[in-house]
């Protein structure tokens, strides 16, 4: 359904010429670079890594929602964005946004009958049909039907959420980019969420690349992970390979620093420390080795790639946690 | 010292008293709050959990005076370190808030101005020391956001809300609130945004301020994870009513009531491997025009009897330290 080929998108930072004035020779940051990725209809693709990686701006990329700067994205068969080349509105066309900002992200003077209705509209449903769908997807979405006359401020964080979820479900898409659909959720909720997704995805047959933090939920949701790290993608199998044998480093740390819901199961040590690095002055070699336990020389040298660091492996490291 | 410096040492520092809020609307008043009691000890993390759509964020903004008299009808008692705060002018709430009270809201970009970069957002929220100077402002920002784990703030002062990845901007916004040094901090949901390892660099820094300046913190979130490594104490909302409440320890280990053990039962963080089915508890809260008389989560409990029906449990204690609102909870 979707194929995303080397996209890079990039930023210009600190209005660009007065970093040149500063002396800093380059006033870009690449918050996308080089990812490749691919969903199939009906399948789930997780992704997960660390806060502004570039999560966000590649499922915004994907939908043309921010220009990108290198690479392909194909849609159903047919390459729609390119070098060049912008066809993303036959992308949006068939395709679900939800935004990880609840509320901000719904426009504040719509009331909720609108905002959902609005989405039925661009499919064309019939006037007099409206009003019972309206309904019935707030239900499905677990909202009583008296929510419909608020507006999103009026609403509560999962709320909004949730209504949210019930718009890009009115578009009926082929495509569900969803960012951290399940954050401000409670447990009972973000459950009951969860498996209306996949039976939304059973029954229509949708791709969905699911965006989170929650390692738990990405273990047991999507059917593959790919685990992201200062742009690029590190590592990429079936979630259930990621999640109990991550091999990069990286993903490795951060399975293992997973909170656990038992106050006399403190974390005590996390293994993850040091400083994140800047985009803007990204390390030489391999992007993780300035906080890698794993670091060897090479590794501040050459930049490990996915597929060839180690050859035929789906992770970006020469030296992986060994597969159990 | 004295006896009543003792005692004014561990006075609570927040102390709310059967407060309750009802939104007003075309239909009538909505209970988004019912007479809820809650205090938070000096220096300790009380934790508030629940239900999507029961009152947190409702409950701690009213406590601070956000919410306004026009939009909701507002009854009981909120007392920050014994002054009355739900009686204070706008003034003085706007003195308290920022400098002894500092929030982090829930949804990062309502708390951001988006045409004020971020350097002047954090020196504007410093605009009380009166005395220092703008280079000075500046350096304690960048140290914060560096505390945050935002890379190469020096460089990224220049740049605006948007511009920085929904994490990010919710450690700015934590940055932000711990600018003031608040002797009190209530966090919404304050790190929904961030991958585990920030998340726990966040908590670290939480508990170092609480440590080093024995703040308050009122910590809202669904991550029982989370609460379970951060607080002291918990408060478990159902619709607007507090069902249980006590030291984080009785709520995880010997929860009392069946709302706290459900929602305790559904965390995805206990489901064995390869489960792809979610635990969600069965059938809905009420709204807010449809409260039941008698125990508010009686159509969801499968322990509900007559008296359920009838009569509304009060919160009573069933060990030190732990109290629970429910008939069938074993007392002392
Ligand atoms: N301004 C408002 N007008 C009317 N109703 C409101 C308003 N703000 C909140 N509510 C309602 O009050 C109830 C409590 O909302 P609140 O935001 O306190 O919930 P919450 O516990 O913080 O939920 P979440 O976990 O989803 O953030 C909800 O049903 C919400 O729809
Ligand atoms: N419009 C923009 N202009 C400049 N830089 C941007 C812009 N949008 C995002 N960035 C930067 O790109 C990087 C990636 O951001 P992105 O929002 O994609 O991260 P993310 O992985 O979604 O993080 P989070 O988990 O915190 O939401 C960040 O460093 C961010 O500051
Ligand atoms: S390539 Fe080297 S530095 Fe990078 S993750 Fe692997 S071991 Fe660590
Ligand atoms: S009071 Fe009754 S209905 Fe309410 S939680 Fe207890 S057993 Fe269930
Ligand atoms: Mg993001
Ligand atoms: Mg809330």
């Amino acid at each position: 359904m979707l194929q995303v080929k080397d996209l890079r998108v990039r930023f210009r930072t600190m209005g660009g010429l007065k970093a040149l004035v500063k002396g800093k020779s380059d006033p870009f940051i690449d918050a996308v670079l080089n990812v490749s990725l691919s969903i199939a209809p009906g399948t789930t693709l997780g992704l997960v890594g660390e806060s502004g990686s570039g999560k966000s701006t590649l499922g915004r990329a994907i939908m043309g929602l921010t220009k990108t700067t290198a690479g392909t994205v194909t849609f159903d068969g047919q390459t729609l964005i390119a070098p060049g080349l912008d066809r993303s509105q036959e992308i949006r066309a068939h395709s679900a946004m939800m935004f990880q900002d609840p509320i901000s992200s719904l426009s504040p003077r719509l009331r909720v009958r609108s905002l959902i209705a609005e989405a039925l509209k661009i499919r064309n449903w019939p006037a007099s049909k409206i009003d019972a769908e309206i309904d019935r997807l707030l239900s499905t979405v677990g909202l009583p039907a008296s929510l419909r006359s608020r507006y999103p401020h009026q609403l509560s964080g999962g709320q909004a959420r949730r209504v949210g979820v019930a718009r890009a479900l009115a578009l009926q898409p082929k495509l569900i980019i969803a960012d951290e659909p399940t954050a401000g959720l409670d447990v009972s909720v973000q459950g009951e969420l969860l498996n209306l997704l996949h039976r939304v995805q059973k029954d229509t047959g949708c791709a969905l690349l699911f965006i989170t933090h929650n390692l738990s939920v990405a273990q047991h949701f999507c059917d593959e992970l790919a685990i992201m790290y200062l742009g690029r993608i590190v590592e990429i199998g079936s979630a259930d390979d990621v999640a109990r044998h991550a091999q990069h480093p990286y993903a490795h740390g951060l399975f293992s620093a997973q909170p656990y819901p038992d106050p006399r199961r403190r974390r005590t040590d996390i293994q993850l420390t040091g400083e994140v690095p800047s985009l803007a002055q990204r390390p030489e070699g391999c992007d993780f080795h300035t906080r890698c336990p794993k670091a060897q020389p090479r590794c501040s040298r050459e930049v490990p790639l996915l597929g060839q660091a180690v050859p035929g492996a789906d992770v970006a490291c020469f030296y992986p946690e060994t597969a159990a | 010292m004295s006896s009543k410096m003792e005692m004014e040492k561990n006075a609570p520092v927040l102390e709310i008293n059967n407060l309750s809020v009802g939104f007003n609307g075309a239909r009538g008043q909505a209970i988004a709050v019912k007479d809820v009691s809650l205090t938070v000890p000096p220096g300790k993390v009380v934790g508030i959990v629940g239900e999507s759509g029961s009152g947190k964020t409702t409950l701690i903004s009213a406590a601070l005076g956000l919410i306004s008299r026009q939009t909701a009808e507002i009854t009981g008692k909120v007392k920050f370190e014994g002054r009355d705060i739900l009686n204070m002018s706008e003034r003085e709430l706007r003195a308290i808030r920022g400098t002894d009270i500092a929030m982090i809201f829930q949804d990062p970009m309502t708390a951001l101005n988006p045409s004020m970069s971020i350097g002047t957002l954090m020196t504007d929220i410093q605009y009380r020391d009166r005395g220092v100077s703008m280079t000075e402002k500046r350096r304690k920002a960048v140290e914060m956001l560096r505390h945050v784990g935002i890379p190469d703030p020096e460089s990224r002062l220049t740049q605006y809300p948007h511009e920085f990845s929904g994490g990010m901007r919710q450690r700015i916004c934590i940055a932000m609130a711990l600018l003031g040094q608040p002797r009190l901090l209530i966090a919404d949901e304050p790190t929904t945004a961030l991958d585990v390892t920030m998340e726990a660099q966040i908590i670290h820094l939480l508990r170092k301020l609480q440590r080093d300046f024995h703040t308050s913190i009122v910590f809202v979130s669904h991550n029982l994870g989370i609460i379970a490594e951060i607080c002291d104490y918990v408060a478990v909302l159902y619709a607007g009513c507090l069902v249980e409440q006590g030291e984080v320890d009785h709520i995880f280990h010997n929860p009392q009531h069946p709302y706290t053990k459900a929602l305790l039962a559904c965390d995805p963080a206990l489901l064995p491997e390869q489960v792809t089915d979610f635990p969600a508890i069965p059938g809905e809260v009420p709204g807010p025009f449809d409260r039941p008389t008698g125990c508010i989560f009686q159509a969801r409990c499968n322990l509900a009897a007559d008296i359920c029906r009838q009569v509304s449990p009060p919160l009573r204690p069933v060990e030190a330290n732990h109290a629970a609102a429910c008939h069938m909870a074993k007392g002392i």
